[in-house]
């Protein structure tokens, strides 16, 4: 419509111009001013045209950046006015946002690759698109402290996995050596215990056989004694056949005068000669007897000195054999005693043993509690069902509510339904370890 | 001739929020090229559309870092470095450029796009004298072989700082 007015416009001059040609008063002047009219429209459109390209091109320029392609750019608009200002305006406009896209683009490839050489550099670019730029800039900085931070914790992190699980390795191995050294400190008490048996009816064995022994040696001082006592009655009686060998003699003497006297007194003395004769073979077989018995008595002085000898020697010998069995009393009772010291050391040490199997058992708790919250916390997945089944089954062993594991427990449970947070979650688990380790 | 010589010792300098930005075609003909660039090196639009890029480059630059310009685009990387540039009336000024591909809404390189910044006058202190080292080595060798000569030269240079050349122009920028 407006071009139509337009066009019926801009031919209003030339209408005149044919009235007046018509009307026969064309002038000069008319005419005149008819071509400057027209030749002032061309150059007008011709104008208008340009701009109307320079407003195109521009408008293609920004649909392309609104497309996505920020490097277009409207360019030959030298001297066109209004559009090619704005045209420029719109080129710088693009030059600035272009050159911080890339800036931002060139700088990020490489951060994706780890490479955090490449600042954006944020020279030149106005206002907003510089601070912007900065801001990136510490951002880039705060992920590679970041990253190496990172890393960093990765390494540590490796590092405690490896340690857990050797630990945790450890900590089985020990408990099971500790174990297997109670068995045997069980087995070292049966054998001190059978050992203070054995001492106590050796040493029984013994004391009476110690006692045997010195009723036998105060038995052979009682046969010393008597041998002495037989000794004595025996040189009372050589004291005695000396004594009867003696009258013998001189009873033989006697009679040898008396058989003189009776041969003096011939047959009168007959009969008293015969007494005399008997007299001597009497005192004769008395002194032959004396003699016998002497010499029987000496034999038997032999055997009594041969029993005495014999009685001393086993006295000698009993007594020493006294000495060596009370020492021998001695050394069982030593034996007994300190098989008691050591079967009562031994049910000290497997009381340690006990409650170190006891801590360790729960040490080897904690750090599966540890791992399971570990686990929780690394697969993000809170109601994993494998660390579920582990948990309830730790649950089980953690003992009555005021074991340390029993609240450890419960609070990884909690965390893992996401009923408390991880931060909360760390100061509870620091005052659980700060209780239980005083 | 006076007048000439003269102008060649004209040095026109960048402000620090001076952006130069040319983008050119795969064959370095420039496309366009903002205010900045006209103002600073004297030329009107008309003058440097559909100019190689060349057109502004100044003796003092080295052919092995223009090839090694070219290198490091045709593997799709960006490049940074100090070029010195005539201006319309032979004056000369220095930047520090960036030059990187663009890519069009498929992903293939269309074109290429240059950022020039105020450089850091200690840098170009420290480069002039390693580009000057690296043309007379390259007029010791022939055409084909010079470029070759003076980047060995650089690459043996920044081996015994033990920087890449990226990390060596950031850090002289920085400096
Ligand atoms: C985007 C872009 C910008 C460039 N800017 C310049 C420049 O400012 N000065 C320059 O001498 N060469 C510049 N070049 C490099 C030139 O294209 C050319 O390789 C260089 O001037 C060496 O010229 P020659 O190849 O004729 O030796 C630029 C290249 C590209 C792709």
């Amino acid at each position: 419509m407006a071009h139509l007015v337009f066009i019926l416009c801009s031919l209003i001059p030339s209408l005149l111009l044919v009235i007046s040609l018509i009307w026969g008063d064309f002038t000069v002047e008319l005419g005149a001013m008819v071509i400057f009219f027209y030749a002032t429209l061309i150059w007008y459109l011709r104008r208008n045209k340009r701009n109307r390209k320079t407003l195109e091109s521009l408008s293609q320029v920004l649909n392309h950046a609104a497309s996505g392609e920020l490097h277009h750019r409207a360019t030959h608009t030298r001297g066109y006015g209004v559009a090619a200002e704005l045209a420029w305006a719109v080129n710088e406009l693009l030059d600035v946002v272009e050159t911080y896209f890339k800036e931002v683009k060139l700088c990020f490839v490489r951060v994706n690759r780890q490479d955090f050489s490449r600042e954006a550099k944020s020279t030149g670019l106005p206002g907003d698109f510089s601070e912007s730029l900065k801001s990136i800039n510490q951002a880039i900085l705060a992920i590679k402290e970041n990253l190496d931070f990172t890393e960093q914790n990765a390494l540590t992190s490796q590092i405690h996995d490896i340690n857990l699980q050797s630990l945790r390795k450890d900590l089985l191995q020990s408990e099971s050596d500790i174990r297997s050294i109670q068995n045997d400190i069980t087995d070292v008490d049966c054998i001190a215990k059978e050992n203070s048996k054995v001492a106590k009816s050796s040493s029984g064995a013994i004391r009476k056989m110690s006692e045997n022994l010195h009723q036998s040696t105060e038995q052979i001082k009682q046969l010393q004694k008597q041998a002495e006592s037989l000794n004595n009655v025996s040189d009372e009686v050589a004291r005695a056949l000396n004594l009867i060998s003696d009258i013998a003699d001189q009873t033989n003497l006697l009679a040898l005068n008396a058989s003189v006297e009776a041969a003096r007194a011939g047959q009168s003395g007959r009969g008293f000669a015969v007494v005399a004769d008997e007299v001597k073979k009497l005192s004769n077989r008395t002194k032959d007897t004396a003699t016998e018995v002497y010499s029987a008595l000496s034999a038997l002085n032999e055997q009594v000195a041969a029993i005495s000898d014999a009685t001393q020697s086993s006295n000698a010998l009993s007594l020493a054999v006294t000495d060596q069995l009370d020492d021998f009393l001695q050394l069982f009772h030593a034996l007994e005693t300190s098989s008691v010291q050591t079967s009562e050391k031994v049910i000290f040490v497997a009381g340690h043993a006990e409650s170190a199997v006891e801590r360790i058992a729960q040490v080897i708790l904690k750090q599966n509690i540890y791992a399971c919250l570990e686990e929780i916390i690394t697969s993000g997945d809170k109601e994993g069902q494998p660390v579920d089944v582990r948990l309830t089954g730790i649950q089980s062993k953690a003992g009555k509510p005021d074991d340390p594991c029993f609240e450890l427990v419960r609070l990884v449970d909690m965390y893992r339904r996401g009923e408390c947070a991880g931060d909360q979650l760390i100061l509870s688990l620091k005052a659980v370890e700060q209780n239980s380790a005083c | 001739m006076l007048a000439k010589s003269l102008s060649d010792l004209t040095e026109v300098f960048l402000n620090t929020d001076d952006l130069i930005i040319s983008k050119t075609d795969l064959k370095g003909r420039i496309t366009y090229a903002n205010r900045t660039f006209m103002r600073i090196a004297g030329f009107d639009e008309e003058d440097l559309l559909h100019q190689p890029h060349n057109m502004i480059r100044h003796p003092d630059m080295p052919k092995g870092i223009f090839k090694f310009l070219w290198q490091e685009l045709r593997q799709g990387h960006e490049f940074f470095g100090f070029v010195k540039n005539y201006t319309a009336d032979h004056g000369f000024y220095w930047v520090f450029a960036n030059i990187t591909p663009d890519f069009d809404a498929a992903g293939h390189v269309q074109g290429y796009f240059s950022v020039r910044r105020r450089p850091s006058s200690d840098a170009i202190k420290t480069i002039e004298p390693i580009y000057q080292k690296m043309i007379d080595i390259e007029h010791r060798y022939s055409r084909a072989n010079a470029c070759t000569h003076s980047l060995a030269f650089l690459e043996q240079l920044l081996e015994s700082q033990q920087v890449s050349y990226e990390r060596f122009v950031m850090q002289l920028q920085a400096s």
